[in-house]
């Protein structure tokens, strides 16, 4: 499972992020049950606390829940996999299109070069 | 989480050079700290003064209560910057001399260590290469069930490989009673694993804080804050 | 935890001393092996006479080089456990200072003691020879010498070993622990060289104050002629002038007792609150 993390963030909002992406992927499945606080860190690479804090803001948000004596979950609802889908495609959409903008592309240049490409790959598979 | 380590007004003086000055803090248990500053600026004074190996001149040290002595010293693991085991001797010979000196010594954790690193007990500290006998320093003080751990510069020459080892290393020893505290220059590659981090300026306090706020207030890392507080 | 100290420092040093006292008795071995096959041989003025005492002396240099090297590599190992490198491991253990100096002196005496027994040893076995005590001691008493200097003698060697260990190690401690005003590292070994030549000078001016207050407690009986040439003559030694002698050694034994004694006290002191490794 690799972590990877960027210095100018706090830490715990981007194991947040990669446990979102992770349960959003299917890597994690709903009802799954987490390794311990002190695995993940350990295995992330980061303070045991820092994760801590990550999982219970995680909680908080109905993405993961505790069993007091069992550990931690995954929820069980399919729906949080489906809207947290969502929220990423939202935010790598607009990440994509802030970054076409800054080259210069207005959004129908943009859509066209999606179409461009698109077509381009039809033709390589045939 | 309570209060491991209590400092107040502690000063130390090297003639007229100063080490420390009117250093107070408080560091609770269940924390990685990093203690950040340049040589020379007071930090492995620091160490050293909580470790035993330095009194000062002035102010109150307290850890876990307990004032500077063997009381403290058995409850303090501390690995120095420099090798400390007499040459001559084997790593099982080493192994020996902790489990006889410290209570907390746990003798099977140090072996086991060692195998996943493939050293062979049997073999003298004076055969062993520099990463090596830094490796099995740092294995015999993490082996010890102690309530604060000091790394002086734990990773100064040593491979990335090995670096990667010793910080998992704390972080599977990571327990909420003991805290560790690391003093080092290579920021970039501890800032993950630390909770707060201790910036020590020409003997005083800069700054503690926590890695969580200094990336929240000031949207850079610490790496590049120390760079901005330390520019010379 | 003293003794764990004592068991850790008899082993250091025990390692190395075993491996002279087999190389003494190796030496001393082949020259009793060597008088043995050559006993018969009456001539000592030919090759054989010549050779024998060659290997009877190679004997005697290594046993006193063993005895000298054991007192030097323990004042060696004072300063390499708790001045260098190894400083950093023994001065953070759960240990009190006191119990680290002790461990030191005690350990290093007994190895001390332990040498000059090996080195009896050796001397008798490469003369093949045991000197009989008894006789000699006899001899001595008919001339008038009592029991009891010889066991006095005895008690001043066995403290002077202590006594001048404790100096060596006083010397280092103040030498290491020696606070300067300047940027400039100063040589710590310089320092001790120092420290151990002041220490000396103390010593022997305590040594002539006491001796001028012996002196003056006992002026009457050296001035007394009668007294002094009947000691001249040796044939007999009169009763006063041992009570004189025995009051020399008593002092002796006390002030070389109570320097080691304060000197170790302060230099406990002095590590415990002005210890600085480098």
């Amino acid at each position: 499972m690799g972590w990877k993390f960027s210095d100018d963030v706090p830490l715990y909002q981007q194991i947040m992020d990669g446990i979102k992406q992770r349960i959003a992927t299917g890597d994690w499945v709903p009802g799954q049950k987490l390794p311990s606080v002190r695995e993940l860190a350990v295995d992330a690479g980061v303070n045991p606390n820092t994760m801590q804090k990550a999982l219970a803001e995680l909680e908080r948000e109905g993405l993961l829940y505790a069993k007091r004596t069992a550990g931690r979950f995954v929820a069980e609802r399919e729906e949080i996999k489906g809207r947290l889908q969502e929220e990423m495609m939202q935010s790598y959409v607009k990440e994509f299109l802030g970054n076409m903008e800054s080259l210069g592309y207005s959004l129908e240049d943009t859509v066209a070069l999606l179409q461009k490409i698109s077509d381009q790959e039809e033709r390589k598979g045939e | 989480m309570e209060e491991l380590i209590r400092c107040k007004g502690v000063s130390k003086k090297y003639g007229r050079t100063l080490g420390l000055e009117d250093l107070s803090l408080s560091i609770a248990s269940g924390k990685i700290v990093g203690i950040l500053g340049p040589n020379g600026s007071g930090k492995t004074t620091f160490i050293k003064v909580l470790s035993g190996l330095l009194m000062p001149e002035a102010g109150e040290v307290l850890i876990d209560g307990k004032p500077i002595g063997t009381e403290s010293k058995a409850l303090v693991s501390y690995l120095p910057e420099r090798p400390y085991f007499s040459d001559a001797m084997r790593i099982s010979e080493v192994i020996d001399f902790f489990e006889e000196f410290y209570r907390d010594f746990q003798r099977e954790a140090a072996e086991r260590m060692l195998q996943t690193l493939g050293l062979d007990p049997e073999r003298k500290i004076s055969a062993l290469s520099k990463g090596n006998r830094e490796k099995v320093q740092l294995i015999l003080v993490m082996s010890r069930k102690a309530k604060v751990y000091l790394l002086d510069e734990p990773m100064g020459g040593v491979d990335p490989a090995a670096r990667d080892f010793i910080l998992k290393t704390i972080l599977t020893n990571y327990n909420e009673d003991a805290s560790v505290l690391i003093s080092t220059h290579l920021i970039s590659d501890v800032e993950n694993v630390l909770d707060d981090v201790i910036f020590i300026k020409q003997g005083r306090l800069a700054l503690y804080k926590s890695v969580d706020e200094i990336r929240m207030e000031e949207n850079k890392s610490v790496d590049a804050l120390f760079r901005e507080v330390f520019a010379c | 935890m003293l003794g764990k100290l004592l068991k850790y420092d008899m082993k250091r040093q025990m390692k190395l001393l075993f491996a002279a006292y087999l190389v003494v008795g190796l030496v001393a071995g082949f020259s009793a092996i060597f008088r043995l096959v050559f006993r018969n041989f009456e001539d000592t003025t030919g090759v054989v006479g010549i050779v024998r005492t060659l290997v009877t002396g190679l004997a005697i240099v290594a046993v006193a080089v063993m005895v000298v090297g054991t007192f030097i590599y323990a004042v060696l190992y004072f300063r390499k456990n708790l001045f260098k490198d190894e400083g950093y491991l023994m001065h953070t253990l759960p240990v009190k200072s006191w119990q680290l100096y002790m461990s030191k002196v005690i350990s290093s005496t007994l190895c001390s003691f332990l040498s000059i027994l090996v080195a009896v040893a050796a001397i008798c076995l490469a003369f093949l020879h045991i000197p009989d005590v008894a006789d000699i001691m006899s001899g001595a008493m008919a001339v008038g010498i009592p029991k009891w200097f010889f066991i006095v003698t005895i008690i001043v060697f066995c403290i002077a070993i202590p006594a001048n260990l404790v100096q060596f190690y006083v010397s280092l401690v103040f030498g290491y622990t020696i606070q300067t005003n300047t940027k400039t590292p100063v040589n710590r070994d310089l320092m001790s060289v120092i420290s151990y030549i002041v220490i000396y000078m103390v010593q022997q001016v305590a040594m002539i104050g006491v001796m001028l207050v012996w002196v003056a407690m006992n002026i009457g009986k050296i001035t007394d002629s009668k007294l002094m040439n009947a000691a001249m003559a040796g044939t007999q030694a009169p009763e006063e002038l041992l009570q004189m002698m025995w009051g020399l050694y008593a002092i002796s034994i006390v002030l070389m007792v109570l320097l080691s004694v304060v000197l170790s006290v302060l230099s406990v002191l002095r590590m415990e609150k002005r210890l600085n490794l480098s």
